[in-house]
């Protein structure tokens, strides 16, 4: 008997329900030391295991529980306390890849079996490894100064930590600048946003640890928590700090373009101030609409001016990342039934918030904008866009458009005395205290009809909207002077953007995921990066400027620990290294350099995606943690114990993004077949054609890789991992290995589903051709 | 056709979770014309009863004559749900099972004979004597006169001949799928 234990866990029924663990601890107890529990992961289930291995003075433990991803530093650290080194660990991820995925009882039981099976066997060619200690660079980057940006960006630099913050605007502010007015929990008057934000702005502007870069942008990051290395590109703001802000230049500008800070209902010059309390107080010039003419620079009497300047590129480095990039409106013109910019007096409620701001287009007085005309009757449509299922619709409750009409119709009945205002709702939503708010705008005289308007027509200039007051079953069609939408909320593309060049994950609905939607909700799923505001999801400023506290809390921990221990899972040289150079070229990292006729590598710069490892000739570079021995072990035990007549497919997924995608398959509970076997890589580019060969003589009927969509492996992008791909699957097929039998895929989190499909074909495709049924003979004769 | 009653034809055609997912907003009522014209006839209401499980009596209900079948309640719903094709499963069952109103067995009959004889459903003649509400609804000189004013040629493409050959097979078709075939050919 091996001293080595096996742990199974419960998980109060959402494993047990389906594995039949009692069967499980019978088989393995003829080999090894088991033990049970309902929550591995409980204290109590910590102390089973500890106490297990100290009394049985094991080897190395196997824990069947959920996936890696959820608990695995928490049993790593059950070795760690009993002085077995934690990577003595292997953990056979039975609930989303198994019990979750699977109904059939036996199957599951079967699967159950032979992925604990593949576990062991791959613990028997664990290496003991240690983490080392690298420093923490005692600054941070917080990526966009809105509300939210700017108040994590102040909060850590009280706290002494030297900050940079990016906009890519010419001033910082965000949406909440154009929001004009504000509605909060517990008063019943708007407030106005400027008056709450511009002295957070001037604070930012004159903190010795703040460096404000607007009109800037990351293009790149590299580094890992405490050390991330950035690259940001500043456009030219072509006018210098001499600027007084007369406004001389803007008189003399012959181009005019939208002006976004007045979400569009007037226009700016080239050069231009985005808004009064604008930080940096001063002009800024558009250069992609400037036409270079001149005149500015000859009116500006203070040679402010300077139309040749260059972008320029400024490099820092830094501990960890807050991410404040923030939200965007849903274009209502993808509803062109509700008339958005086809009829003049449809407009949405940042428009209506631009029109009654005081430095807005008419000055804060209601005018509407086709004639100019004071509105008596309006009418406010809810759900534009959120909740909507249809193409390009949001499937979320945008959340605060309940309260942003709610804050409208309030301040238009205070100003506006007579006007007549309907609000035409699917639920509203005024969770916790904002109720208040709802009885007080009924109380005004509001009226609120149940019921989603379907369109909006224009007769004789007058606007008609259809609806059905559902609580009274009668389709009504009701005039109105001014329409006003109520549109959803989406992540900014510059939020998107990010995201996919971090690495980070996205939830379905592409906001910035939460670590855990619960207890980690301003962490992201890369250490050191944290999030906050609307780039992680619908919300108002309470809750932004909150979670701006929570993301600037966790960056400060992270710095303040000085230093951090690194998981040591990077690229090896054993002694039959002949010093040769080939594996140089084929590591972008640059991690592998030729010292003493001999290959060494960089722990801190090899990012451990093992491309390197077949490119040497003698075979002397393995990967710590996924060895040549431990996949080759888990390739023979995921097809050990194969009968006759059963199918096995190896699904090969990379351990971040395509692995974390399977989990979501599990997560959401789609079935599919027991017969489909997932083993973790690194990064493919860690398979070779042996592995595949490996795979084939052992008995799997077919083998699927799936590699993330934006997971960059050994700093290789995003076209050479395709022609890696392409280049293993040419070697596979003269192997002699049925192309078909092979497949290849990307896989992208949010689109689990996608993956979800990819394996059903595949594993369909397989059983087809491992029949040779008569049709399909049939097919291939005609 | 055997199964076309069986109560697994529904949850075929309009899967559980919408049916229960409708949020009932009204947008399908709101655009429907049907709802507009007459004051008995809403979707949404259809949509209440499909959720609260009386699908399979809808079929006895006059009112889901009133629909136009003109699909704007599905493409206006933003939870994708389908009261047209609900409508249309219901009239099939009613059809079939006796509860359709007499006009529309003789209009059906009309259209299948037209088809069988002709190779086209509606045709001018058709509209203007067989079909009776219909044929106030389409007011066939004032297409006439509108096709001249807008220099479209004189004839109507249902006018245009059927090919022998394309009748025949539509004939094959109707008398191997339908009992009513053969009483077409009968007349
Ligand atoms: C019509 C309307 C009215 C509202 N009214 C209220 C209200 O009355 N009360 C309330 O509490 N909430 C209100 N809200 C919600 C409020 O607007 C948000 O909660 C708030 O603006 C979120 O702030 P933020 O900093 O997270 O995002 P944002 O304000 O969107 O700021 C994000 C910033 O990041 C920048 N950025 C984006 N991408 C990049 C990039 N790649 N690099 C650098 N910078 C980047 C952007 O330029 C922007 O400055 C309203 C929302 C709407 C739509
Ligand atoms: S907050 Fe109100 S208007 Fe906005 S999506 Fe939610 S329910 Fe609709
Ligand atoms: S069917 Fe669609 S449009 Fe009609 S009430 Fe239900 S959710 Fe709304
Ligand atoms: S298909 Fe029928 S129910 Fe739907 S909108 Fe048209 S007439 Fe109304």
């Amino acid at each position: 008997m091996s001293r080595f234990g096996v742990f199974l866990c419960r998980c109060d029924g959402n494993i047990s329900n389906t594995v039949n663990i009692d069967r499980l601890e019978k088989h393995f107890s003829q080999t090894c030391v088991v033990e049970t529990d309902q929550h591995l992961c409980s204290l109590q289930g910590q102390q089973k295991i500890k106490n297990s291995i100290r009394k049985h003075d094991l080897q190395g433990v196997v824990v069947a529980a959920c996936s890696p991803n959820n608990h695995g530093k928490t049993f790593r650290k059950c070795l760690s306390d009993t002085g077995l080194n934690p990577y003595l660990l292997e953990l056979a991820n039975v609930r989303e890849q198994c019990s979750w995925v699977t109904k059939d009882q036996k199957s599951a039981t079967r699967k159950a079996r032979d992925l604990v099976n593949a576990s062991i066997q791959r613990l028997q060619h664990a290496e003991p490894l240690s983490e080392f200690l690298v420093g923490v660079t005692n600054a941070a980057l917080v990526i966009g100064g809105g509300i939210a940006g700017i108040t994590a960006a102040l909060s850590l630099a009280e706290n002494g930590i030297k900050t940079y913050l990016v906009e890519r605007q010419p001033s910082i502010g965000g949406n909440t600048v154009r929001i004009g007015k504000v509605f909060s929990p517990h008063k019943m008057v708007e407030e106005c946003a400027m008056c709450s934000l511009s002295p957070l702005m001037n604070d930012v502007y004159e903190h010795p640890n703040i460096t404000l870069l607007t009109n800037a942008e990351v293009t790149s990051v590299i580094g890992t928590a405490g050390r991330f290395s950035v690259d940001i590109k500043i456009k030219p703001r072509s006018v210098n700090e001499r600027c007084t802000s007369c406004g001389e230049c803007a008189t003399v500008c012959p181009i005019e373009v939208a002006d976004w800070w007045n979400a569009n209902t007037r226009n700016r010059k080239a050069i231009y101030k985005p808004f009064p309390q604008a930080v940096p107080d001063r002009y800024v010039i558009d250069i992609e609409n400037c036409v270079k003419c001149g005149k500015c620079s000859k009116a500006c009497k203070s040679k402010a001016i300077e139309l040749e300047a260059e972008p320029s590129l400024q490099k820092v480095k830094v501990g960890a990342i807050v991410l404040a990039t923030g939200h965007e409106e849903f274009d209502p013109s993808l509803r062109p039934e509700l008339g958005y910019a086809r009829l003049d007096n449809v407009i949405t409620q940042l428009e209506l918030a631009r029109i009654i701001g005081v430095n807005g287009p008419t000055n804060g007085e209601l005018l509407r904008p086709s004639d100019g005309a004071k509105p008596s009757k309006i009418i406010m449509i809810q759900c534009v866009g959120s909740r909507d299922e249809k193409p390009n619709g949001l499937h979320y409750c945008s959340s605060v458009c309940c309260m942003v009409a709610l804050k409208h119709a309030n301040y238009i009945s205070d100003y506006s005395p007579g006007t007549q205002i309907s609000v035409l709702y699917t639920d509203i939503r005024t969770p916790g205290i904002y109720e208040n708010y709802y009885r007080h705008v009924q109380d005004k005289g509001v009226r609120f009809i149940r019921g989603r308007a379907s369109e909006v027509k224009q007769k004789a200039g007058k606007l008609y909207v259809s609806v059905e007051d559902t609580l009274r079953s009668k389709c009504v069609e009701l005039d109105a002077d001014l329409v006003v939408l109520s549109t959803g909320m989406l992540p900014s593309k510059g939020t998107v953007e990010l995201a996919q060049k971090l690495g980070i994950e996205l939830s379905e609905e592409l906001f910035v995921k939460e670590k855990h939607p619960k207890l980690e909700g301003a962490s992201t799923s890369i250490k050191g990066i944290y999030v906050c505001g609307t780039a992680q999801g619908p919300k108002d400023i309470t809750y932004s400027v909150l979670q701006a506290d929570a993301a600037s809390l966790e960056a400060l921990s992270l710095i303040g620990q000085g230093s951090l221990s690194i998981e040591p899972l990077s690229a090896f040289v054993k002694d039959s290294c002949n010093g040769c150079g080939i594996c140089v070229r084929h590591c972008r990292n640059n991690a592998i350099k030729i010292v003493d006729r001999a290959a060494t590598i960089d722990p801190m710069l090899c990012t451990g995606g093992g491309a390197c490892i077949h490119a040497c000739p003698t075979g002397a570079l393995d990967l710590h943690n996924s060895t040549e021995a431990q996949l080759e072990a888990s390739i023979r035990g995921m097809l050990a114990g194969k009968v006759n007549g059963e199918i096995r497919n190896i699904a090969f997924l990379d351990s971040k993004i395509g692995y974390a995608a399977a989990d979501n398959i599990g997560a959401s509970k789609l079935q599919y077949p027991s017969s489909v076997r997932i083993i973790s890589v690194p990064s493919v580019l860690r398979l070779a054609p042996r592995h595949i060969d490996l795979a084939f003589k052992l008995g799997a009927d077919g083998v699927f890789i799936g590699q993330g969509f934006e997971a960059e492996s050994c700093g290789e992008n995003f076209e050479s991992v395709e022609s890696k791909l392409n280049n293993l699957s040419a070697s596979v097929a003269q192997l002699g290995i049925d192309p078909a039998r092979l497949k290849i895929y990307r896989v992208y989190i949010p689109h689990f589903v996608g993956l979800h499909k990819r394996l059903m074909q595949f594993d369909k495709g397989i059983r087809q051709n491992d029949e040779p049924s008569d049709e399909l003979a049939l097919r291939s004769e005609t | 056709m055997a199964n076309s009653d069986s109560s697994n034809n529904f949850d075929y055609l309009y899967k559980k979770e919408n049916k229960v997912r409708c949020l009932q907003c009204g947008r399908c009522a709101a655009g429907c014309p049907a709802a507009h014209v007459f004051s008995e006839y809403n979707p949404r209401e259809v949509m209440r009863r499909v959720q609260d499980g009386e699908e399979h009596e809808l079929h006895k209900d006059p009112i889901i004559w009133l629909c136009g079948q003109c699909y704007t309640c599905n493409s206006r719903c933003p939870r994708n749900n389908n009261p047209a094709s609900i409508i249309l499963q219901a009239r099939e069952r009613a059809y079939k099972q006796g509860h359709a109103p007499a006009e529309i067995y003789q209009q059906s009959a009309a259209l299948l004979e037209s088809l069988f004889l002709n190779g086209v459903t509606v045709s001018p003649v058709l509209l203007k004597e067989k079909l009776g509400v219909l044929s106030e609804l389409v007011d066939v000189e004032r297409l006439t006169k509108l096709r001249a004013e807008l220099g479209l040629p004189e004839h109507n493409s249902r006018e245009v001949p059927i090919p022998a050959k394309a009748i025949k097979q539509i004939r094959t078709i109707i008398t191997s799928t339908s009992g009513q075939g053969e009483r077409a050919n009968d007349a």
